[in-house]
């Protein structure tokens, strides 16, 4: 089978997929998350992937590799568009404050652990590994929250300030991931070359920014937009691609200079990339679900140890936020912020698929697996309980 | 001005990073997403500059690809429009699947008596009279380097049946990029979908044919010829069936239809390059039966056309870039007079019908600006010479007749936007 077809197949499956399961009665929390959370989709990628059925087989990933450097760099793009400086500083700075706090508490407490547990395993992770491991075990599930924060009906302060927290350490875990990219990069070349490739990388997408800026009165149709938007993310990701760098921060930072720049129509800009958001989402997913590998051994002991630590680190944060007296009085013990985010599957993606040296496919699965524990523990901890309600 | 300089900004860009990152290690797929990324915007810049001086923006797409092509800057060299080959099949199948989605049996009805005889002369007209004229032509220019007149006989019929060739993908996109509707866009359209089926289907027949006159120890058997229309009904049947599951799909399932799409389109251009379908009669059967066996056409026509943009530009400027420029060089004179001939004959075919039916000014003296443009099909049959007729000669003959097509390409969209202009009917002004 060609690699093209192999993704029609993979496409199809997520068309009948989504068929199905939108017949099925939704009822339970669990199951509202791992719909929206696009589960069934990762679950076919890995069922037609090389470690099941082996419908694609590995060099069939290999060839579709730049379809997936594409959507990150779409998934970034959007990300980054939705950072516009105006709707930033509406928030209270306490918001960031806090949000911060919980993340850097998260990130300590889970890479010095995960320092420690390393240790007993023969197969060792890197620091690279490590660090991204840590860093999205930080993040939390946007998904997760909205869910309680429409079913619990919480409080409006306190839902406010978890929605918040959640969207802002996503951006925070791909700063994060830009940051480490950054400093590997410098460290691993020769350190000239190393910063020479992220100036140019930088200077790129700046120089882009201003272009479509060059350009915003020439062009107004959606059509229009669409294409130049879809060349200059290409761009970016060819880029990114070319000098080894992140594209999920690279676009990021593409979509967050542009929405904050004078003069364009901001809105209609994120509705245009928007538009595109489902189906790449879908293939996304997918290609996730491809890479996946369960066969590994000492494999589930090392995910409930990472489950464990992020358990540790976010009962941490959560009671360190509260006790330094910010507004947010979380309700103790619910683990409100423990799901992992969606967007770190992104990262790990991004991060495997720049360096399959340094980053192996067995921390993208980690990452998978406990993304879903973390936020299925998080949902059935609160279905029943009564959190503090308006 | 700002979007020629955007343009060049950006052909810098991707020279800076070519050369001076060439040490880093890539695939040629990291530089073919990069590289299409600098196409989609040069490309549409350009094309944009052109419109202040009337140009279609086709006409800018495949000069960008001219200029980014092997033949001037080598950004897109060979190996990248290998390794970018799907996408031009992909983009190809969209726009025929356009061009049949806008062909309605109930709006052909209405011009049958016009759509039918022009197509009558277009293909038997032009043939015959293209033939007659080439034999004794050639003879005349190529005399002294063709002494066997099997060959001039052999060259004649595989011209005279590549000038019969008609791109859709140009009538398209003019009709898209202007908006056009009405009488003219109607006819236009209706031959060039139609004729380029029915060329399709007899010329494997011509091919074979003219190969008893090209090789020495060729012998015609019905069996060459029946293996070939067995593979064009092949793609005719395709196109049906991918038709009616667009149909269904758009009549019952109806989630994510841009993505849905998307995904015909690959099944399009991988099947039929895999079971050697030809892509152009698929998906222009799959946009008739669409049209004309459901109600789902508009949504059929909705759908493609939010995404049209990217898909033009890609066709075109791989066309562009895939001419061969330097055949321009070789035989200018008798590549000349093949053009001018065939755009008389064109005019006479026109003209014939409608003085016969009676009708107005525009279609008996101008409508035969809609059919200059010819499809990428002649490069296939050019080859078929150069295999043929080992040394220089082949090689010559080859180069007419490509850079015939070559000339018709780029004029073929022009003229096409004036016969509109001229018609009114082109909506988008």
């Amino acid at each position: 089978m060609t690699t093209i077809l192999g993704l029609v197949l993979l496409v199809t499956l997520a068309f009948l997929g989504k068929y199905l399961l939108d017949k099925i009665p939704v009822e339970t929390l669990e199951y509202s998350f791992l719909n929206y959370s696009g589960f069934y989709y990762l679950l076919l990628g890995f069922l037609s992937g090389p470690n099941f059925l082996n419908v694609f087989n590995k060099p069939i990933l290999t060839n579709m590799e730049f379809l997936f450097d594409f959507v990150l760099g779409w998934t970034g793009f959007l990300v980054g568009l939705q950072l516009n400086y105006k709707t930033i500083r509406r928030f209270p700075a306490k918001y960031y404050f806090t949000a911060v706090v919980h993340f850097v508490i998260c990130f300590f407490i889970i890479i010095t652990l995960l320092m420690v547990v390393n240790t007993l395993f023969p197969n060792k992770l890197n620091l690279v590994e490590l660090m991204l491991l840590s860093l999205v075990g930080s993040m939390t599930s946007v998904t997760a929250i909205g869910l309680l924060v429409r079913e619990k009906k919480l409080r409006s302060m306190e839902s406010h300030l978890l929605e918040f927290l959640a969207a802002f350490d996503n951006v925070i875990g791909v700063f994060g991931l830009g940051i480490l990219f950054l400093v590997f990069q410098v460290n691993g070349n020769a350190s000239t070359n190393g910063l020479l490739l992220n100036v140019a990388a930088y200077s790129t997408v700046i120089f882009l920014a201003f272009l479509f800026k060059y350009l915003n009165d020439e062009f107004n149709t959606f059509e229009e937009k669409s294409l130049i938007i879809l060349g200059l993310i290409l761009i970016v990701v060819g880029v990114a691609r070319f000098l080894h760098t992140s594209i999920l921060f690279l676009t990021l930072l593409l979509g967050l200079l542009l929405v904050n720049m004078k003069r364009i129509d901001t809105k209609k800009l994120y509705l245009t990339v928007q538009e595109w958001e489902k189906p790449l989402n879908f293939i996304l997913l997918f290609s996730i679900g491809l890479f996946l590998d369960f066969n590994l051994s000492v494999f589930w002991i090392f995910v409930l140890f990472y489950l464990l630590i992020q358990i540790i680190s976010k009962y941490l944060a959560e009671k360190t936020i509260t006790r330094i007296g910010s507004k947010a009085k979380f309700t103790f013990g619910s683990f409100l912020t423990l799901g992992m985010s969606s967007l770190s599957m992104a990262i790990i993606l991004d991060a495997y698929l720049t360096d399959h040296s340094q980053v192996k496919v067995k921390v993208l699965t980690i990452t998978v697996i406990t993304l879903f524990l973390t936020n299925l523990i998080v949902l059935r901890i609160n279905r029943k309980k009564k959190l503090k309600t308006r | 001005m700002k979007k020629i300089v955007s343009a060049i900004s950006l052909f810098v860009l991707f020279y800076f990073f070519k050369n001076y990152f060439s040490s880093n290690t890539f695939s040629i797929e990291v530089e073919n997403i990069f590289l299409m990324g600098i196409i989609l915007l040069t490309a549409f810049l350009i094309a944009n500059s052109l419109k202040k001086i009337q140009l279609p923006k086709l006409t800018g797409f495949m000069l960008t690809g001219m200029l980014v092509g092997p033949n001037i800057l080598n950004f897109l060299t060979q190996d990248n429009l290998k390794a970018l080959h799907f996408f031009e099949n992909f983009a190809l199948a969209f726009i025929a699947l356009t061009a049949g989605g806008e062909l309605k049996f109930s709006r052909i009805k209405k011009i049958i008596k016009p759509v039918s005889i022009i197509l009558f002369n277009q293909i038997f007209l032009v043939f015959f009279a293209l033939l007659f004229l080439l034999i004794p032509l050639s003879k005349q220019f190529l005399g002294e380097m063709i002494t066997d007149p099997k060959i001039i006989i052999g060259f004649s019929i595989l011209f005279a049946a590549t000038a019969l060739s008609k791109s859709p993908a140009t009538t398209m996109g003019i009709i898209t990029e202007l908006k056009a509707k009405g009488r003219i866009t109607d006819i236009v359209l209706s031959v060039t979908v139609l004729k380029a089926i029915i060329v399709v289907l007899i010329f494997p027949v011509v091919i074979t044919y003219s190969k008893v006159f090209l090789i020495e120890s060729f012998t015609f058997e019905i069996n060459q010829v029946l293996s070939l229309i067995l593979q064009v009904m092949g793609s005719l049947l395709f196109g049906v069936v991918i038709g009616f599951i667009i149909i269904v799909f758009l009549k019952y399932i109806k989630i994510e239809n841009a993505l849905f799409l998307f995904l015909i389109g690959i099944v399009l251009t991988e099947l039929s390059g895999i079971f050697d379908f030809e892509i152009l009669i698929s998906s222009m059967v799959a946009g008739i039966v669409v049209e004309n066996f459901s109600k789902k056409g508009n949504d059929l026509i909705s759908g493609i056309e939010k995404t049209s943009l990217p898909l033009y530009i890609i066709f075109f400027t791989f066309a562009g870039a895939s001419l061969h420029l330097g055949t321009l060089q070789k035989a200018f004179m008798m590549t000349l007079i093949l053009i001018i001939l065939r755009m008389l004959l064109l005019y006479l075919s026109n003209f014939l019908a409608g003085f016969v039916l009676k009708e107005d000014k525009i279609v008996k003296h101008y409508s035969w600006l809609g059919f200059i443009g010819q499809a990428g099909i002649a490069v296939g049959l050019a080859n078929i010479i150069e295999r043929s007729i080992p040394g220089e000669l082949g090689s010559i003959l080859k180069s007419l007749l490509i850079a015939t097509v070559v000339i018709n390409e780029f004029l073929g969209p022009i003229l096409f936007k004036y016969l509109l202009v001229k018609a009114k009917e082109n909506y988008n002004s």
